[in-house]
């Protein structure tokens, strides 16, 4: 007899349990007890683990439940999730290069050591600080908050909200905890082989069930004539907005620039990065293709629930056509697995800014006594992640307007990473920290004025958009004055 | 330390990027009537088209631009 709730709920406890294993495993699998080993594992991460993790982590319960649920709001023109992500890994072509050179030479471990580095100044430290644990607070509850609403959705409502919250929390913190790094990569390269797994099963299964991506855009046009007519110039200059937050915002994920300082050498990491560039291709349009389902099978579905679309798509499938059960619920099941991948990730990113940026620089630790935090790191984590269960118990925005604040907080930081790659700091054309903080504070008090003022979006460009675009304004106009007033050097005679 | 050739030093690469970017909003289609190609709008089959193109110029910069002579 077939129990979708009952399966479920079964299928996602041995998965939990094969996480723990795996998180087991990887504290037996520790060469050293350094901050360097859990938060980095000891930069060792090779190609497989390295894209397969980096996938899982950067596409999320995004791929699951954000795209599909924003293409029920305002249609087809989501397929510039497209274009997000292959802007992303264009926009970590502006300072990868440098940093992943630099990590090595200077053990970074968090990607405030590399400002810490080329600018030497405390406070844009603890500015860069603050703005890391703003976005990754932030979508570390986004992760929670998806996993709740994949249970509540995919049971029928029989397996509340906060029991998936918490019991997702706590199996997170416990793999976390136990193997750092090395437990979330092997994690997350079974989480992302899911993932992949699921997209497929459910690209098929809507194919076969309710028809090719032609006939799905037909009837959406038919019920929703505006999802799929051109895009106006507002959606225009939104779309443009996005990729710009995408684009110049993403790649500043702190777990995406650890990630950088993970990888075994550079052919890995510019394998890894060539792979993610033509990964969206394939991964955001299926997310798409099963938002436009959605709207197509249940045309009167709630905006305000449109996250859970994928979900009720799926429950359709398996009431249209009972053998396609199993199949299904190995997509319920990734789906589960692609929240859980991005939230341990966030987990352990935010706990090793905590140890490292704010407790090591408080006591004003070596490098080397810094690296020996392991203890402060697990205690971290798990205070952490209670805070993070408190929060996401009463949800106030949907995955989507989440996703878009923490990016456009984040690439206010954008101008300390891009224009301080460019060069060493000794040189004479360097940017200097009296040209960047100007303009992340200028940027960062822009975006929130904006908020503030009920101006999230200002003839479709984002409050951060705005902000962004201050930021770079006033930082190079500080610079080109600073060099005009500034003699040429001559050579002695 | 000195840098090593890298995708940022190459302007035509970051113009190229730059413009396919700017090229995958549909800004040539608004306030036209939608035409349909193959039961999909012709601006989805033009965004899609220049993301692809997009996605082999960035593929492409990282795996040819990105050279470490220390690190390779």
């Amino acid at each position: 007899m077939i129990d979708l709730p009952v399966d479920l709920v079964f299928g996602s406890l041995l998965f939990a349990v094969l996480l723990l294993v795996i998180g087991a495993a990887a504290r037996k699998h520790r060469k050293q007890t350094t901050l360097t080993e859990l938060v980095l594992a000891n930069r060792s991460l090779g190609f497989g683990l390295l894209v397969l993790s980096w996938f899982a982590t950067q596409y999320s319960g995004n791929a699951f439940s954000g795209i599909p649920g924003q293409t029920v709001r305002d249609g087809l023109a989501l397929i510039m999730s497209v274009t997000f992500g292959v802007a992303l890994i264009a926009g970590f072509m502006l300072f990868a290069p440098s940093l992943y050179r630099l990590s090595r030479a200077e053990h970074f471990i968090t990607p405030t050591d590399f400002l810490a580095h080329r600018f030497g100044n405390g406070v844009l430290n603890y500015l860069s600080v603050a703005v890391f644990v703003a976005a990754l607070t932030n979508f570390l509850l986004a992760q929670l908050m998806a996993l709740g609403v994949a249970f509540d959705a995919l049971s029928g409502g029989e397996t509340p909200y906060w029991i998936a919250v918490v019991i997702g929390g706590v199996v997170i913190t416990a793999y976390t905890t136990m193997g750092g790094m090395r437990a979330v990569a092997w994690t997350d390269t079974v989480q992302g082989l899911l993932m992949i797994l699921g997209l497929v099963l459910i690209v098929v299964l809507i194919w076969r069930e309710v028809g090719r991506p032609d006939a799905v855009v037909r009837t959406v046009n038919l019920l929703h004539p505006e999802f799929v007519a051109n895009p106006n110039w507002r959606m225009c200059f939104a779309w443009l907005s996005n990729v710009m937050l995408l684009g110049f915002g993403a790649p500043l994920y702190p777990q995406a620039i650890q990630r950088i300082y993970s990888a075994r050498n550079l052919p890995a990491l510019r394998s890894t990065l060539g792979t993610l560039a033509v990964v969206p291709l394939v991964v955001s349009t299926a997310a798409v293709f099963i938002g436009a389902t959605g709207v197509a099978v249940f045309p009167q579905i709630d905006p305000a629930t449109a996250d859970r679309v994928t979900f009720r798509v799926l429950r359709y499938i398996v009431e249209s056509n009972v053998a396609l059960y199993y199949p299904a619920l190995v997509v319920m099941i990734a789906i589960v697995a692609a929240t859980m991948s991005t939230a341990d990730s966030c987990l352990l990113s935010l706990s090793s800014i905590v140890t490292k940026d704010v407790v090591a620089r408080r006591r004003n630790l070596t490098h080397e006594q810094a690296d020996k935090l392991v203890r402060t790191l697990a205690i971290a984590g798990v205070i952490i992640m209670i805070v993070a269960i408190g929060l996401a118990m009463r949800p106030r925005m949907t995955l989507w307007g989440l996703l878009i604040v923490k990016f456009e907080i984040l690439m206010q930081l954008s101008p300390a990473f891009v224009f301080g790659s460019l060069h060493d700091r000794t040189h004479e054309r360097a940017y200097t920290v009296g040209d960047i903080l100007p303009g992340i504070v200028a940027g960062l008090v822009l975006t929130l004025l904006l908020y503030i003022t009920g101006n999230q979006s200002v003839v479709g460009f984002h409050a951060g958009t705005l902000g962004f675009l201050a930021n770079y304004g006033i930082v190079v106009a500080r610079r080109w004055s600073r060099l005009k007033n500034v003699q040429p050097s001559t050579s002695p005679v | 330390m000195p840098m090593s050739d890298q995708p940022i030093h190459h302007r035509v690469f970051i113009a190229t990027v730059a413009i396919l970017t700017f090229a995958t909003v549909p800004f040539a289609f608004a306030g036209r009537a939608v035409r349909m190609v193959a039961g999909i709008p012709l601006w989805l089959w033009w965004s899609m088209g220049c993301t692809v193109v997009l996605a082999g110029v960035v593929t492409w910069g990282i795996i040819r631009l990105w050279r470490d002579e220390t690190l390779d």
